[in-house]
């Protein structure tokens, strides 16, 4: 399974998340040397309003950095707090 | 004299344009094994001749026996109600492909279409959450798979395959668009450098995962789908020895 796609450009999607018993969905999954895809104008919600809508996989020892992935102010704010707390855990 | 312009208007179209054609003009019945002979009488007869044609299936059930292999100058409509259904029954087998073709020919000539169709496979019916042996690997178990150049895939229903509902392999310039695609292992797979697809205004649901782009595919631009609920059980867990995705993806890339 090789995950280096790169350049492709996904905007103004719906993802509707909902959950499964303890499973819930994934709106992205990123990993190996996929590269300068564009993530932007997507909108995201949950079928609850406990249900996180906006779990994103990075996966470990990949270098994701060149790809841009933005929710809206509100919602990278989100992401970026959930990073920064999944890394200083790790 | 002013007649002679329309009647040259007249033979140009009839070498540059589609010719309909309909199932019934080549059986009485309707079975999946009539559309592949009025395939294969199309390929001898207009395909051979590089004349394009639009097989148009009525509604009813059709049960594919071998895979509707079409080249460049087939395309297949449906009935827009969406009651022409294609099924396949076994777990090892494409319902379309469109095959791999490079001759500048052919692929200049214009773009298949498949369009109102209802493509269901071996899980149709089934319950996308119930547990699924993920161990066999059934890659042909494919709805359409997409190999050669300039395609259009529009408002079909694709549910139940075992692989991919659409699967793009090293293929171009491709409109899939407006289709219900639900109940796969994966949506709609991009793989083997693939490039140029555009993918707007599909509904993706229940599937294992909506929709896998890997394998240096590239340039492709998905947009306006609805994306949800794709937590079927046809992929393994996460922490799972198998190194197929996982399930319960919106999109991977």
């Amino acid at each position: 399974m090789l995950h280096n796609a790169k350049n492709n450009y996904i905007s103004s999607n719906f993802f509707g998340v909902t959950q499964l018993e303890n499973k819930t969905q994934n709106i992205l999954n990123l990993s190996g040397k996929t590269s300068h895809n564009v993530i932007q104008n997507n909108q995201t919600m949950g079928a609850t309003p406990k249900t996180d809508a906006l779990r994103i996989i990075l996966q470990n020892n990949s270098d994701l950095s060149s790809n841009v992935i933005d929710f809206g102010k509100d919602n990278n704010e989100i992401l970026k707090s959930k990073f920064v707390e999944k890394t200083s855990n790790e | 004299m002013r007649i002679l312009p329309t009647i040259f208007a007249f033979l140009l179209s009839s070498l540059l344009f589609s010719q309909k054609m309909n199932l019934t003009d080549f059986a009485h019945s309707k079975t999946g094994d009539d559309i592949l002979k009025a395939v294969s009488i199309i390929k001898r007869d207009y395909s051979a001749k590089k004349k394009r044609v639009v097989l148009e299936i009525p509604p009813g059930i059709y049960t594919l026996t071998q895979p509707l292999v079409l080249d460049k100058y087939i395309s297949l409509e449906g009935d827009e109600s969406g009651g022409t259904v294609l099924q396949v029954k076994v777990q090892n087998m494409e319902g379309i492909i469109l095959e791999n073709n490079r001759s500048e020919t052919d692929i200049n000539s214009g773009y298949n279409t498949i369009r109102n169709l209802t493509i269901t496979g071996p899980d149709f019916g089934k319950n996308p959450f119930e547990w699924k042996d993920t161990s066999k690997n059934n890659i042909r178990s494919i709805g359409i798979k997409i190999q050669g150049l300039r395609n259009r895939i529009e408002n079909c229903t694709i549910d139940g395959f075992l692989w991919s509902g659409i699967l793009v392999s090293g293929s171009y310039y491709n409109y899939i668009s407006n289709n219900f695609i639900k109940n796969n292992r994966i949506g709609i797979t991009l793989e083997n450098t693939s490039t140029s697809g555009f993918i707007s205004g599909n509904e993706l649901r229940i599937d294992g995962a909506g929709l896998l782009i890997h394998q240096n595919s590239y340039a492709n631009f998905i947009s306006n789908n609805m994306i949800e609920n794709n937590l079927g059980n046809m992929l393994n867990e996460p922490n799972s020895k198998d190194m197929t995705v996982s399930a319960g993806n919106g999109l991977i890339i």
